[in-house]
């Protein structure tokens, strides 16, 4: 880092965050602050839905997914316009004609008090932990990377975040977003050129193309019925309108960012923006994690891009075999290089067997790499991470970019995970005020004790996520703990959502005891290890719909309240 | 209070989403095929 950087960077961060604060003070009443005034345009919406799902995560792994598995991934998102339209259909005109606040006081609406109060708080407690992880997992390998102080830059990103929201709420958000989303496309496309302009001479863009074909990462859609292979055409149709419908149509952090639009109108071209732009700035990302991969087979390569990693087989008694492997990888990389460009001029099928094969080696060699890994972390009682996708693309930044533009893309990783976080501590302070505070403990105080609160709850949940994030590294694996945490209650409250929209016959009581029976048997399943926890989700969603029908027959009709 | 979705008419913008989406598949599949 060149005093140049820290320029871009700092200079950067300060002044989203100062414009942030300075062009939203003076929230006059809660509608203002948690529904920004409902002066959204649609522009300010689609890029709001978008900066609150990308998170720094997002930019640090995925190109790093790119590289080391090709660009399947990018069939996740293909559900996600279905879902889209869906909730433009259904859930907005609904959500709009009742000017609800959140999602939530939607089931009060169509069920009752305890069905709201219930799914409130079950994203309180999911949202509320995956707020601390937002901060902590850009952190980790930021400091791991750079050196910096983990604590710190916990406590730096957490407090820059906590000052726009509390002080301008829903629109202080919406509007630095707009502003980190340009400097995050900025920053990504200033790379992307810079990659490929770092290529051989006589390799050309589709020479690069062919180049990662041959390794098998542009292979994009796969239509096989493998349910192994997490990434396929159907299940990123079938499972990505699934996860979409209730991320971006019953999760408070996505519904208040389009609640803030200005008509009905504007929030549904916002969703439909979204829904134009998702695939293909996932494509372009995965593509930029494809150059680097193609970057690095004209340049050497760790076996493992995590320096934690290296440093921790380093200073054990497994360095010796560690370096050995890192040798025989410099080796396939030389031979591997004249491939190539071989490769390139004459696609020739030989040459991409023999590079396949080279491939195979390489693979074996990384995987050989991190068994070193985890037996010197035994070692050392460490638990450093061995996988590392998040670590490819940071280690391309800091070891290629020119001076300036390394402050401008770390810059775009804060910026990331600083709309992600402002979205949910809105969305966090929004559903604790209207769906608990104000609904069910203190009902008769006027406006501005309700914007106070909101004020306070936006920071209370910003400290909470500070301390959350403060201590994550006490869990061996906290965010797929969190991940965890989100399939056991996300399946379950996408069921009640369903309930409430599409079932009319189901009422109430018979809801709610569903849900309680639900959660049940999902914290069951997941004790117990009965399916891979991602299936918790739908697991929970079917439960729930199941057992509330069930419930609603057998009950006698005058006993029901909604 | 009615809590049941008003009728909502079909909008062409959705079926520009649909269009874009079914593009796009077309799209990576001929990229894939052709490197």
């Amino acid at each position: 880092m060149q005093t140049l950087d820290w320029i871009v960077l700092i200079g950067t961060l300060v002044f989203i965050v100062a414009y942030g604060t300075w062009k939203t003070r003076g929230s006059k009443n809660v509608q203002d602050y948690i529904k920004g005034g409902n002066e959204a345009k649609w522009w300010t919406i689609g890029l709001s839905v978008m900066a609150t799902q990308a998170s720094a995560i997002t930019f640090l792994s995925t190109p790093g997914q790119a590289f080391h598995d090709g660009m399947g991934f990018v069939q996740f998102y293909f559900g996600l316009p279905i879902a889209m339209i869906i909730i433009c259909l259904v859930f907005i005109p609904l959500y709009y004609r009742l000017k609800v606040y959140t999602a939530y006081e939607f089931l009060e609406n169509r069920f009752d008090l305890k069905t709201r109060s219930l799914t409130a708080i079950l994203f309180l407690i999911q949202r509320g932990l995956a707020a601390g992880i937002t901060i902590y997992a850009p952190a980790i390998i930021l400091s791991a990377v750079l050196g910096w102080n983990l604590n710190i830059l916990i406590i730096i990103i957490g407090i820059l975040v906590i000052i726009y929201t509390v002080s301008g709420g829903t629109k202080a958000v919406s509007i630095t977003q707009k502003q980190q989303m340009a400097v995050i496309f900025t920053g990504m496309f200033i790379a992307f050129f810079l990659i490929v302009s770092y290529l051989p001479e006589n390799i050309t863009f589709t020479n690069a193309l062919e180049i990662a074909s041959a390794s098998g990462k542009m292979d994009i859609l796969d239509f096989s019925f493998d349910f192994n292979n997490r990434y396929t055409f159907w299940s990123g149709l079938i499972g990505g309108t699934f996860l979409a419908l209730s991320y971006f149509g019953t999760d408070q952090s996505q519904v208040q960012r389009y609640l803030s639009g200005k008509s009905v109108k504007e929030m549904q071209m916002g969703l439909i923006f979204n829904g134009l732009l998702k695939v293909p700035m996932q494509f372009f990302i995965l593509l930029v994690g494809v150059m680097v991969f193609v970057f690095y087979q004209f340049n050497t390569s760790p076996i493992n891009f995590n320096p934690a990693a290296t440093e921790t087989v380093m200073n054990s008694s497994y360095a010796k075999e560690y370096t050995q492997l890192q040798n025989e990888q410099d080796e396939i990389f030389t031979k591997k290089k004249d491939l190539m460009t071989a490769y390139a001029n004459t696609k020739s099928d030989a040459i991409a067997r023999q590079i396949a094969s080279y491939n195979l080696g390489d693979r074996a060699n990384r995987e050989a790499a991190k068994e070193l890994i985890v037996k010197a972390n035994k070692e050392q009682t460490l638990s450093v991470e061995t996988n590392d996708k998040d670590y490819v693309f940071i280690h391309f930044i800091l070891n290629n970019l020119p001076r300036g533009l390394i402050g401008l893309l770390l810059a775009v990783i804060l910026s990331a995970a600083m709309s992600s976080t402002a979205s949910e501590l809105n969305a966090l302070a929004s559903t604790t005020t209207m769906d608990l505070y104000k609904r069910s403990f203190v009902k008769d105080k006027d406006e501005s004790h309700y914007l106070k609160i909101s004020k306070w709850f936006t920071f209370g949940w910003g400290s909470l996520a500070i301390l959350i994030a403060s201590v994550a590294y006490l869990a061996d694996n906290l965010i797929q703990l969190v991940n965890i945490i989100g399939s056991i209650f996300y399946g379950n409250v996408l069921g009640i959502f369903l309930l409430a929209f599409f079932f009319k016959y189901v009422k109430g009581n018979a809801v709610f005891v569903a849900a309680l029976i639900t959660q049940a048997i999902v914290i069951a399943g997941w004790w117990y290890d009965w399916m891979p926890y991602l299936w918790l989700n739908l697991f929970g969603c079917a439960l729930v719909i199941g057992i509330a029908f069930v419930l609603q027959t057998i009950n006698s009709p005058q006993n029901e309240n909604a | 209070m009615q809590t049941q979705p008003p009728k909502e008419r079909w909008k062409k913008s959705y079926t520009l989403v649909l269009i874009a989406n079914a593009i796009y598949i077309v799209l990576f599949y001929f990229i894939m095929k052709s490197f």
